[in-house]
């Protein structure tokens, strides 16, 4: 499972921020985006629920020089209980590149209510 | 015209609010169907999906499903051509989120749609039994979840179902998928899932997608217009 990025904990303020493009391997067809949440033990990290980030990633296939809407979602704040009963640690989200080479991914946070701590992860499988 | 496959898609999520995923539609007489499901302590509402912005229809639910799930599907007359997106918005967090989409050409554009089978259980054997016909494609969007333990979803599907996309939610707790089969007078849509969860509870829906007006309506007309000129015809001959 490749690591296309493995960011560091950052604080990112209101408004849209543009991650660094990433080449996806020819082996590879399906990309997740991991955003770390807040959880008791981690409590500063994207805390407030009205801090809300819209999360869109396009997909190059031509190594870059056009791009299209690959896969979104939107995502509220707060430590968030799953049924199981364990606070969820991360907000995902995934989807299944068409086949080929020179694959590239641009993603973008539009962060609302800002600012909020996250570490971003983004792998492909 | 015959209806045939056109193409599908997918995505999934977790924590999220909202799903977005791209789907492509081609080709005429289209037909857009969409499975949009969460699971979740308190599942929220499904409060709509959306193509390029315009509203689908429910097909199935959204329904409450064994506590921790909810379960729907769309569909869309006539979607636009080309790269849009399918929004699918919740009324909270859901734990897992998943969406799938899967296009038609040939459909037809008033009443695309047979009776909307549905059914759910607690098992990896999801299936539901839809009435159609030879002329018809058969579609089906199933979402499942286990509840107390995680374990990767994978669907097989059943004889003679082709799977168009198949959904494994990153937290290993929920999965999706949706199939296409050839219409009979019955057609049962199952799929077998494996999954090293325990407690899995699932939900589907199974519908017949009709084909356009046939053309054989154009040579009806022709020969109704043909008979009609026959009839002027003789009635305008002179009688001896």
């Amino acid at each position: 499972m490749p690591k296309l990025a493995d960011g560091m904990l950052v604080s990112i303020s209101s408004g849209r921020q543009e991650l660094p493009i990433l080449t996806v391997p020819d082996a590879n067809d399906s990309v997740t985006i991991r955003l770390k949440r807040a959880t008791s033990l981690e409590p500063l990290n994207w805390s407030n629920r009205s801090t809300t980030i819209s999360l869109t990633v396009d997909a190059s296939y031509d190594g870059g020089a056009t791009w299209e809407f690959f896969v979104g979602a939107t995502a509220e704040g707060g430590v968030h209980v799953t049924r199981t009963g364990v606070e969820l640690e991360e907000t995902t989200l995934s989807g299944t590149l068409r086949r080929g080479s020179g694959r590239r991914l641009r993603a973008t946070l539009e962060v609302a209510n800002g600012p909020l701590a996250t570490r971003t992860t983004i792998e492909a499988t | 015209m015959a209806v045939a496959f056109d193409a599908a898609s997918s995505g999934q999520g977790t924590g999220v609010t909202s799903l977005t995923v791209s789907h492509t539609c081609s080709g005429s007489d289209r037909l857009l169907t969409v499975g949009a499901s969460v699971s979740a302590g308190s599942p929220p509402t499904i409060s709509g999906v959306t193509y390029n912005s315009v509203a689908m229809t429910a097909m199935s639910g959204p329904t409450l499903f064994i506590t921790f799930g909810r379960y729907s599907s769309w569909r869309l007359i006539a979607p636009a051509t080309g790269a849009n997106n399918i929004v699918a918005s919740f009324g909270g967090t859901a734990d897992e989120a998943a969406v799938g989409g899967i296009s038609f050409t040939g459909a037809h554009q008033t009443t695309p749609l047979g009776t909307v089978a549905e059914a759910e259980g607690t098992s990896t054997a999801p299936s539901v039994n839809a009435v159609s016909a030879a002329d018809e494609i058969v579609v089906d969007h199933v979402y499942a979840f286990n509840s107390a333990t995680a374990g990767a979803f994978s669907y097989a599907p059943g004889a003679g179902q082709t799977e168009r996309y198949d959904v494994n939610v990153s937290d290993n707790f929920g999965g999706a998928a949706g199939s296409t089969e050839t219409g009979a007078a019955s057609t049962t849509m199952s799929h077998t899932i494996t999954t090293a969860g325990i407690v899995t509870s699932w939900r589907t829906s199974a519908v017949g997608v009709k084909p356009a007006a046939a053309a054989a309506t154009d040579n009806q007309e022709w020969l109704t217009r043909s008979a009609d000129r026959a009839n002027q015809r003789q009635s305008s001959m002179v009688p001896y």
